[in-house]
């Protein structure tokens, strides 16, 4: 579902800093693929190349059989993106938001579906309240449905429960695990370790742009000989900055 | 791509419709605008107005003294309107009293003084000057009649001025030079703020992550954005328009006195195009620069100095002297500006309207191009959370370009009119050379890694000598060009190798003029500025910029683009070599080429062969030239 073959993406200035070096790896349907790192990784950049919203160097990744270079909108129309940056419009109405979405991503009956997730969501309540006005974890949820409203076979989530309480994360968890048990093949990126140990079939750790170690979360205590991921995660990140 | 356009077009009018600022801006400020500037120019006529404009009208009386008075004279001005004649000595130092002017009568010669920095004063001496110039004539027709001459005699000719222009004419003039300047302000107020909000506001809130994560095509997100910009502008100026026609109506004495009464509903109307023009490229401005903002804080700091700059073409409408001519047709901004007057004043030519309004849709169309790859490009759309990596030294190498402006204007130019030729050399190592050396050591940065002080290969050399030898013809080719709108002052090079010269042999002639500037200029624009820019723009960018500040130092309006456009091939040949000698090199030969043809050819003009052929072999040197490393 995707396969991410060599990605490479330097910024600017003299020289260019390598943010994302020779990054390949593969997630299937109903797998959740971890990424964890520290800030400054690359994770961001990994999945914005992934959601097309930014263009890799070199290499290069098909997602839900497309590819990222020759065919971006047709990416873009497969999955759904969620990340810490992707805001709501304040002046728009719950409703008002997910419905645009909806029309923009050429969903049939868009209202009727808007609806559902209205509901599925338990934001029924809230749906003529404008965005500026709701709570963050109403807001969180509010995205959420935007960005699976045209039911897309992959998602993107990007440090999806950074700044949220213990209970809206709880449901985006929850919400994860349904999608998983739904066939959707979901990357994840991260630095909460308990999240990444619950939900991740497969994790990748970067570092500096580099994938240093990858394999399910059992996998790589075994390969560091650590009892905790956390312990795994800090042990691969020193080994490489030495 | 047209559905989607649509779409977003809709969703996003209806986001700003409900944005109580923006709604705000686009009613409250023209309809307050039309009442204050209707109250206000109203006002300003009536009270600070200079007094040509108050003059036929029925004025104050301005008190008059006058001293050695024959009776006649006397009661001439007693008989004239608003002269009242006082009585007393003359004040014969300091100060008059600002409603007073004086008349002395010695000699045949009437002395009037007056103070011209004050209207009330100025205003009675012209009276008193027309009175008394009356009262002179008067008399030699007397005396002519008393000695049996015809009248003409001693005045052939009089000359008798009649003003031909129609009243509505001059009506529709007055209020073509208030309502341009009312327009662009409300443009200008409505397109920042929704340019603000729709591009820079969508960046700092995430929106425009979320937007770009759907299958939409870039265009049509800038489509959508610039019509919604471009109809907040359109609609705040018809908004605008309506208030002063209203105003006109509600209030047609006040608004006779601010001469706004020659607006009228047909002229308006014309406007209308010329407004939905404007708003275009005022549109595609304001979005340019919110695509260019990573923050609101960034973007509030450009608009202040763009909204300013912008905003100096609504001056022009009020000078008469100002018509379309083909080169206003086609200067953005300012033709829309004259053109408008023209519309309302009723005469507007055919052939000078059709092309600003050309014009002003091409500029429109090329900066909504520009606004357009500006917003496809991924580090300004994403700003600074994708970061093309900028280092704080840009910022610092414009304060030191400005610091060196300073310097060169306060101290270079004193040091300059005691001796100008040590005076130069002073400037050239001190002030120049001295703070690229002391602002790199400030800044800790390397002088010969910043400078790019290295060898340059031995063919960019050669391609540095031969571009140096043909350098004084592009600067030739841009002087020619700019001439007709900026003139370089006659002998102005003469004069000053003149200056420099003296008595001084050619030698040191040649090291004042050629080979400090070229070693001491170059170090601190293609050295330190250009060097501490370097990883914070694109390269053409930076020689732009750097280009541009080296205009400017030379002090002198003729002067700026022709050095301009010497900075920029200087910047390019040492970004491409890697080199500043290659660029001193070059400066060195154009200024030592300079000197020597004053010295032995004062006269000679290469022609536009010499110039165009000498251009391009100069430009292709520089492109030819390849990195060292």
């Amino acid at each position: 579902m995707i396969e991410v073959d060599s990605l490479v993406k330097a910024f600017g200035g003299d020289p260019p800093k390598l943010a994302v070096d020779s990054l390949s790896f593969r997630a299937e349907p109903g797998q959740v693929y971890g990424l964890l790192g520290p800030n400054g990784a690359g994770k961001t950049t990994t999945l914005r190349m992934l959601a097309t919203l930014l263009t890799p160097d070199s290499g290069t990744a098909r997602v839900a059989g497309h590819d990222i270079r020759s065919s971006p909108e047709a990416v873009r129309a497969s999955i759904g993106y969620l990340s810490g940056n992707t805001g709501l419009y304040g002046r728009l109405t719950a409703r008002e938001m997910i419905l645009y979405f909806a029309r923009l991503q050429g969903v049939p009956e868009p209202e009727r579906r808007t609806d559902r997730l209205l509901y599925r969501f338990g934001i029924d309540d809230y749906r003529n309240q404008r965005c500026d006005a709701l709570s963050t974890g109403m807001g969180q949820k509010v995205s959420i449905a935007r960005a699976i409203v045209h039911d897309p076979p992959v998602l993107i989530l990007d440090e999806p429960t950074a700044g949220l309480d213990v209970l809206v994360s709880q449901t985006l968890l929850e919400f994860v695990e349904e999608a998983k048990d739904h066939g959707t093949c979901l990357i994840y990126s991260t630095h909460i370790m308990s999240e990444a140990e619950r939900l991740c079939d497969r994790v990748g750790i970067l570092h500096e742009g580099r994938l240093l170690a990858e394999g399910t979360p059992e996998e790589l205590k075994e390969q560091s000989a650590e009892r905790y991921l956390e312990s795994a995660f800090i042990h691969f990140v020193r080994a490489a900055s030495r | 791509m047209r559905g989607a356009t649509a779409l977003l077009f809709r969703s996003e009018l209806k986001q700003q419709l409900r944005g109580s600022t923006g709604m705000a801006l686009m009613l409250a400020v023209p309809l307050l605008l039309a009442p204050a500037m209707v109250v206000g120019g109203a006002f300003y006529k009536q009270t600070i107005a200079p007094p040509d404009a108050a003059e036929g009208h029925e004025g104050t009386s301005r008190s008059v003294r006058a001293v050695a008075m024959p009776p006649s004279l006397a009661a001439a001005l007693v008989d004239s309107d608003g002269l009242e004649l006082a009585e007393g000595t003359l004040p014969t130092e300091g100060p008059l009293d600002p409603v007073l002017a004086t008349v002395t009568l010695k000699d045949g010669v009437a002395e009037v003084r007056y103070r011209p920095d004050v209207s009330s004063s100025r205003d009675a001496a012209k009276r008193l000057r027309r009175v008394i110039k009356r009262y002179s004539r008067r008399q030699v027709r007397d005396q002519l009649e008393a000695a049996g001459l015809p009248r003409r005699t001693a005045e052939l000719l009089e000359i008798e001025t009649i003003d031909r222009a129609t009243e509505a004419a001059r009506a529709g003039g007055q209020a073509g030079a208030l309502v341009p300047a009312v327009l662009l302000l409300v443009l200008l107020v409505n397109c920042l703020y929704a340019s603000a909000d729709l591009v820079t506001g969508e960046k700092e809130r995430g929106t425009i992550e979320t937007l770009l994560s759907t299958p939409l095509d870039r265009r049509a997100i800038v489509a959508s954005k610039f019509a919604v910009v471009l109809l907040f502008g359109v609609g705040s100026a018809l908004i605008a328009l309506a208030a002063l026609y209203v105003s006109t109506l509600v209030a047609p004495v006040l608004a006779a006195k601010a001469g706004l009464a020659g607006l009228t509903a047909g002229g308006l109307l014309a406007l209308v195009g010329v407004s939905t023009l404007l708003s275009a490229q005022i549109a595609a401005i304001t979005l340019l620069l919110a695509a260019w903002s990573p923050s609101y804080r960034a973007f509030s700091m450009l608009s202040m100095p763009v909204m300013l700059v912008l905003m100096i073409p609504a001056g022009l409408p009020a000078l008469p002297e100002v018509e379309l001519s083909l080169f206003l047709a086609i200067t953005p901004i300012a033709n829309a500006c004259v053109a408008s007057r023209d519309l309302l004043a009723g005469t507007a030519q055919g052939g000078a309207i059709t092309l600003a309004l050309l014009s002003s849709a091409a500029y429109a169309a090329i900066l909504l191009g520009f606004a357009w790859r500006l917003l496809g490009r991924e580090d300004v759309l994403l700003g600074s959370m994708t970061a093309r990596r900028r280092t704080n030294r840009a910022r610092e190498a414009m304060i030191v370009g400005l610091i060196g402006l300073v310097l060169v204007w306060f101290f270079g130019q004193l040091v300059q009119s005691i001796d100008l030729a040590w005076g130069l050399a002073g400037t050239q190592i001190l002030l120049i050379a001295g703070l690229a050396v002391a602002s790199l050591a400030v800044l800790h940065q390397p002088l010969a890694e910043t400078c790019s002080l290295r060898r340059p290969s031995s063919t960019n050399l050669l391609l540095a000598v031969v571009a140096g030898l043909c350098l004084p013809m592009l600067g030739g080719v841009v002087a020619q060009l700019q001439a007709p709108f900026v003139a370089m002052p006659e002998d102005f090079a003469r004069e000053f190798a003149e200056q420099i010269r003296g008595e001084r042999s050619l030698g040191l002639t040649l090291l004042l003029v050629a080979v400090l500037p070229a070693f001491c200029e170059e170090l601190l624009f293609r050295g330190a500025i250009l060097g501490l820019t370097r990883g914070a723009w694109r390269n053409g960018v930076r020689v732009l910029v750097v280009a541009l500040l080296f205009g400017l130092f030379h002090l002198m309006a003729a002067r700026i683009i022709p050095t301009a456009a010497l900075g920029l091939l200087l910047g390019f040949a040492t970004v491409r070599s890697r080199s500043l000698w290659t660029s001193i090199t070059m400066h060195g030969i154009n200024n030592g080429l300079g000197v020597l043809t004053l010295y032995l050819m004062p006269d000679w003009q290469p022609g536009w062969l010499l110039l165009i052929g000498g251009s391009a072999v100069c430009v292709a040197a520089v492109a030819a030239m390849q990195e060292a490393e």
